[in-house]
C-alpha cells in the first residue's frame, strides 16, 4: 500500500480514538444528586445554597457548603479554588466534580446572582415614599 | 455602459430619496431605517432575479461582441449590477442612520436603548453598532456587500454567476434587516428617558475593533464558496483556483487578525488569565479558519498537479456552512447555559436554520450535481513529494476543526441521548495536542521537498539538520522544565518544523519576498506554539490577601493595597504598589460594581518583562456591600472630597404615573458654586426605575446610588474621587506569571503579517494574468 495512505489512515485512527475518549473522559453530565452519589466521573450538578452556616477559609482557598436540589435533597459540597464573590447571595450554584464517598468535590463553581428586580423593587419603595 | 449603469442607479436612489419622506408621512414606514431597509430588501432581490437570469444567458454572455444575443445578457447583468450598487448604497445608508440615532441618543429606537445611555462615554457610543444581534446582521451584510463591490470589478466569465452566489446570502442578510432589524421604536408614549447602556465588558477599545474585523472575516468566506459554486455551474473545475486564492488568503489573514484580537482582549482586559478559553464563540471563529487552511493548501496542490479537485470544492462550500452554523450556534440561544459569551436568543434560530439549510442545500448540491463530471486527476500525487506531505497536512486541518466542532455541538449531540451536558476545556487540549504533533512533523518536512518528484533519499538528507535541532531545544526545554510527555512532543515538533521552515525560508527569500514569505508565516506559526505551551502550561500562580496599606509577599514580590481610586467614568480601579527584585511598578487594576451586570468587573494588571507577563487579577474585596459605593447624605449635610465640596439641600419631588426625584445639590468646585441635579424616576405601572446621572463641570458625574425615606430623607450619592468602604478592606487577588507570552504575541504578528503578503502576492498574480490578456 502507498504510504502516504497509510500514514493518512493512521492519523484518522488517532484523532477518532483520542476524540472519542476525550469525549467520553471530559463530557460533565447536568444530573440530580441521587445519580451525581452513583457516578463516577465528572459531572455538574445545580442547587441553591442550603443554609449560611457554610466554612469559607480564604487564605487556604478553602469552602464547605451544603448544596439543595429543587427536590430538598442536601449534598456537602467542597471547594478548593478561587472563591466567587458574592458567593453567598447566589440564587443558584452549579457545582462540577466528582462525588466522593461523602461529599461532592467541586473542581469548579459557577454563581448566579439574584437579578436587579429584587432591589430594584425596594429602591423603588423608598423612592415613592420620600416623594409622597 | 458603466456611465448609464451608476446614471440609472443615482436616478433611482433619487426617486426613492424623494419618496421615502412621502411613505413615512403616510404612516407607511416608521422611519428613515426602515425605508432603506425595505430599500434594500427590494434592490436584493432585483439583484438576484437579474443576475439569475444573466447566469442563465450563457449563450448572450459568450456571443460576439456586437451581436444581439450579446447585448442582451449584457442588459440583464446591468439590471443585476444597478440594483447591487442601490442595494449596497441602502446598507451604507442604514447604517449612517443607525449611527445618527445612536449619537442623537434617540431612545424612541428600541436598539437605541437597549445599547447605550446617556452616561455612556460617546468614545464607545459607535460600537453600540455591533452590541446587539439586530446591528451585527445589518453589519454582515454591509461588509458582504462592500466585498463584493470589489468582486464586481472582476473581468472573469465566472463573475456573473459568482454574483448570483454572492446575492443568495445578502437577500437572506437583508430580509433579516426588514424583519428584526435595528429600527424598530418603542410606541408613542412608552419612549424611556434613557437607556440601559453597553454592557461594561464592551466599552474597551479592542473591543470596538475586535467585533468588526471579525465580521470582516466571517462575511469574506462567502467569496470562495460563491466562486465554487459559480465555477461547479460553469464546469471550470480548473479555472477557478487561480481568481479564487487571493480571496481564501484575505478570509485566513482577516478571520486570524480577528480571533487574535480578541484573544489580546481576553487577556488584556477580561483577565480570563488566558488569551483563548475553548468558547463556542472562538471555537465557532476558529473551525472556518482551519477549513479554509485547508483550502488554501488544497488549492496550492491542485493547481500544481490538478489533484485535490472535488475536495477543494467541498472546503469552500464547507468553510461557509461552517460560519453560518457558528453563527446558529452562538447567536440561537442554544448553548445559553454552556456560553460566556453568546448573545440572548432573539427568536432568530429558525431563520438561521434557514440560512445554514439554504447554504448547504445549494452549496453541496451543486457538488452533488457535478460530482460524476469533475475529473479525476491526471497523474497520482507523489509519495515523497511536497504535495502529498501538504495533502497530510490538510487533512490534519480537517480533522482539528472536525474534533473541535465535535466539542463546541456537545451539547445538541448530547441532547439526543439524554439531558445536555458539554465537554471541559481539556478536551480541546487533549485532542489537538496529537494532531499539533502531526502538523509540526509534517510542516517540518513538507517546504524542504521539491514538488512532483519521488525523493526518499531528499526526506532523509533534509530531515536530518532539522532532527538534530529539535532534539537540542527540546532538551533545554526540559531543562528549563517542560517535562510533561505531551507538551514535550509539541516542543520537539515545532522546533522540528521551525528548522525545516527556516533554511528553506532564508533560500528562497532570496530569489525574491515572494517566494518565502509562506513559510515565514509557518515559522510563526511555530514560535507562538511555543509561546503557548510555555505560558499556558509552565506558568505559576498563587491568591494572596491584600489588607490596606499592608506588605504581603507574593512570587518574590512585595505587594501592597494601596487604595481604590475612581476614573473619570465612574469605574474604580485598585491601586497596588508592587516592589520585584528588578522592578519596582504600580498596578492599575480595574475593580468596579456594575449595574448593567449586577456583579464586579475586573480587569487584570499586566507588567511586561521580556521573558515573562506578571499578571495580577482582582478577585474579590472582603466586607464591602455589593451595588451600594455611594455616600451618604442627610438634608443640608456638606461633605468634601479632594478640592470639590458637595452639599445636598433636599429632594425635588414630581408624582404621577411616574415618581420623579431629584437630588438638589450643590457644588463647590474650585470657588465656583454648581447646582448639580441627579435623578431617580420610578415608573408606578412597572416598578422600573431609570437613573440620570448629571455632570460636573470639569469632569465627573454624579448620581444617585439609592436612597432612605427613614432619618429624615438620606440619599447616596456616586461622587468622582469618592473613595467608598474605608478601613478594613482586603483585596483579594491572583498573581501569576506567563513565561514566553511575548513568543505569542510575536508568533501571532508573523503569522498574520506573512498570510497578508501572500494574499498580496496572490492578488499581483490575478492582475497580471489580467494584464496579459487584455
Amino acid at each position: 500500500m502507498n504510504p502516504k495512505i497509510g500514514i493518512a489512515i493512521v492519523l484518522m485512527g488517532i484523532a477518532i480514538g483520542v476524540g472519542v475518549t476525550s469525549f467520553k473522559k471530559t463530557v460533565t453530565p447536568y444530573i440530580g444528586f441521587r445519580e451525581a452519589r452513583a457516578a463516577s466521573g465528572h459531572v455538574q450538578v445545580n442547587g441553591t445554597l442550603a443554609s449560611k452556616d457554610y466554612v469559607l477559609k480564604p487564605d487556604e482557598q478553602y469552602l464547605r457548603f451544603s448544596l439543595q436540589d429543587e427536590h430538598g435533597d442536601i449534598m456537602p459540597v467542597e471547594y478548593r479554588g478561587t472563591i466567587p464573590g458574592n458567593f453567598d447571595q447566589a440564587v443558584s450554584i452549579v457545582a462540577i466534580g466528582t462525588y466522593e464517598g461523602d461529599h461532592f468535590e467541586a473542581t469548579q463553581l459557577l454563581v448566579k446572582c439574584p437579578s436587579k428586580y429584587q432591589t430594584e423593587a425596594e429602591q423603588g419603595a423608598a423612592a415613592v415614599e420620600i416623594a409622597s | 455602459m458603466t456611465r448609464a449603469r451608476v446614471l440609472t442607479a443615482g436616478v433611482l436612489l433619487g426617486a426613492f430619496a424623494l419618496l421615502s419622506p412621502v411613505l413615512i408621512q403616510m404612516g407607511i414606514l416608521k422611519n428613515l431605517g426602515q425605508a432603506v431597509s425595505w430599500l434594500a430588501f427590494a434592490s436584493s432581490l432585483t439583484a438576484l432575479l437579474a443576475y439569475f437570469a444573466a447566469t442563465l444567458d450563457t449563450t448572450g454572455q459568450f456571443a460576439a461582441a456586437d451581436s444581439a444575443e450579446h447585448r442582451r445578457w449584457r442588459f440583464r447583468e446591468s439590471i443585476g449590477h444597478v440594483a447591487f450598487v442601490i442595494q449596497w448604497a441602502a446598507l451604507l445608508a442604514g447604517a449612517a442612520f443607525l449611527w445618527w440615532i445612536l449619537f442623537s441618543h434617540d431612545f424612541r429606537f428600541q436598539y437605541v436603548a437597549s445599547y447605550t445611555s446617556t452616561a455612556m462615554p460617546s468614545r464607545y457610543v459607535y460600537a453600540a453598532f455591533w452590541g446587539g444581534q439586530e446591528g451585527t446582521f445589518l453589519l454582515w451584510g454591509l461588509i458582504t456587500a462592500s466585498l463584493a463591490l470589489v468582486l464586481m470589478r472582476w473581468r472573469h466569465a465566472l463573475k456573473t454567476p459568482s454574483m448570483f452566489f454572492v446575492q443568495l446570502p445578502l437577500l437572506m442578510l437583508t430580509l433579516v434587516t426588514v424583519m428584526r432589524g435595528p429600527f424598530l421604536m418603542f410606541p408613542e408614549g412608552r419612549v424611556p428617558i434613557d437607556g440601559n447602556g453597553l454592557n461594561p465588558l464592551l466599552q474597551d477599545w479592542w473591543m470596538t475593533i475586535h467585533p468588526p474585523i471579525l465580521f470582516v472575516g466571517f462575511s469574506s468566506f462567502v467569496m470562495p464558496f460563491a466562486i465554487a459554486c459559480a465555477a461547479l455551474l460553469r464546469r471550470e473545475y480548473d479555472g477557478w483556483v487561480k481568481p479564487v486564492m487571493p480571496w481564501a488568503v484575505f478570509s485566513a489573514a482577516i478571520q486570524a487578525t480577528g480571533f487574535i484580537m480578541g484573544g489580546v482582549w481576553a487577556y488584556k482586559v477580561l483577565g480570563w488569565g488566558g488569551y483563548w478559553g475553548w468558547d463556542p464563540v472562538e471555537n465557532g471563529s476558529l473551525i472556518p479558519w482551519l477549513s479554509n487552511m485547508a483550502l488554501v493548501h488544497g488549492l496550492l496542490i491542485q493547481r500544481v498537479s490538478g489533484a485535490l479537485r472535488r475536495t477543494n470544492f467541498f472546503l469552500a462550500i464547507t468553510s461557509y456552512v461552517l460560519v453560518l452554523y457558528a453563527s446558529f450556534l452562538t447567536r440561537s440561544g442554544v448553548l445559553a447555559d454552556f456560553s460566556v459569551h453568546s448573545f440572548a436568543n432573539l427568536g432568530l434560530s429558525g431563520f438561521l436554520l434557514a440560512f445554514i439549510a439554504i447554504g448547504c442545500i445549494v452549496g453541496y448540491g451543486m457538488l452533488l450535481w457535478r460530482l460524476r463530471d469533475i475529473p479525476r486527476s491526471p497523474e497520482p500525487l507523489g509519495n515523497f513529494s511536497r504535495e502529498s506531505f501538504m495533502w497530510l497536512g490538510q487533512l490534519v486541518f480537517m480533522l482539528m476543526g472536525a474534533l473541535i466542532a465535535v466539542g463546541m455541538s456537545a451539547p445538541l449531540i448530547t441532547k439526543l441521548f439524554g439531558p445536555p451536558s458539554n465537554v471541559q476545556v481539556s478536551y480541546y487540549n487533549l485532542v489537538n495536542a496529537p494532531l499539533a504533533i502531526a502538523m509540526g512533523l509534517l510542516m517540518g518536512i513538507g517546504p524542504t521537498l521539491r514538488w512532483r518528484k519521488h525523493e526518499p533519499s531528499t526526506l532523509l538528507a533534509t530531515a536530518g539538520p532539522s532532527l538534530g535541532f529539535a532534539i537540542v531545544f527540546s532538551g533545554l526545554a526540559a531543562l528549563w522544565g517542560v517535562r510533561d510527555p505531551m507538551p514535550l512532543a509539541v516542543v520537539f515538533a515545532m522546533a522540528f518544523a521551525f528548522a525545516g521552515n527556516l533554511v528553506v525560508a532564508v533560500r528562497s527569500l532570496r530569489t525574491g519576498w515572494k517566494h518565502g514569505v509562506a513559510y515565514v508565516g509557518h515559522l510563526g506559526v511555530t514560535v507562538m506554539m511555543v509561546g503557548v505551551i510555555a505560558s499556558s502550561n509552565y506558568g505559576t500562580s498563587t491568591q494572596v490577601q491584600l489588607p490596606k496599606g499592608e506588605v504581603r509577599n507574593a512570587l518574590g514580590y512585595r505587594l501592597t493595597y494601596e487604595r481604590m481610586d475612581r476614573d473619570g467614568e465612574g469605574k474604580d480601579h485598585a491601586i497596588i504598589a508592587v516592589q520585584g527584585p528588578d522592578r519596582k511598578f504600580t498596578a492599575n487594576t480595574k475593580f468596579y460594581w456594575s449595574d448593567y451586570n449586577q456583579s464586579y468587573m475586573k480587569a487584570p494588571h499586566v507588567e511586561n518583562f521580556l521573558a515573562y507577563d506578571l499578571y495580577i487579577s482582582p478577585l474579590q474585596m472582603v466586607g464591602d456591600q455589593p451595588g451600594a459605593g455611594g455616600v451618604w447624605f442627610k438634608k443640608g449635610e456638606t461633605k468634601t472630597f479632594g478640592s470639590m465640596t458637595f452639599t445636598f439641600e433636599d429632594f425635588e419631588r414630581e408624582m404621577g404615573d411616574k415618581v420623579k426625584l431629584v437630588a438638589k445639590v450643590t457644588a463647590n468646585i474650585g470657588g465656583r458654586t454648581v447646582p448639580l441635579r441627579p435623578m431617580l424616576e420610578v415608573d408606578m405601572a412597572s416598578g422600573a426605575q431609570t437613573k440620570t446621572a448629571d455632570y460636573i463641570p470639569g469632569g465627573g458625574q454624579i448620581s444617585i446610588a439609592s436612597v432612605d425615606p427613614n432619618s429624615g430623607g438620606r440619599v447616596s450619592l456616586i461622587l468622582p474621587g469618592a473613595e467608598q468602604g474605608g478601613e478594613g478592606q482586603v483585596l483579594a487577588v491572583e498573581i501569576s506569571t506567563k513565561p514566553l507570552i511575548n513568543l505569542v504575541w510575536l508568533g501571532a504578528i508573523l503569522m498574520l503579517a506573512a498570510t497578508f503578503l501572500v494574499m498580496v502576492r496572490r492578488a499581483q498574480d490575478v492582475a497580471r494574468d489580467k494584464s496579459a490578456t487584455a
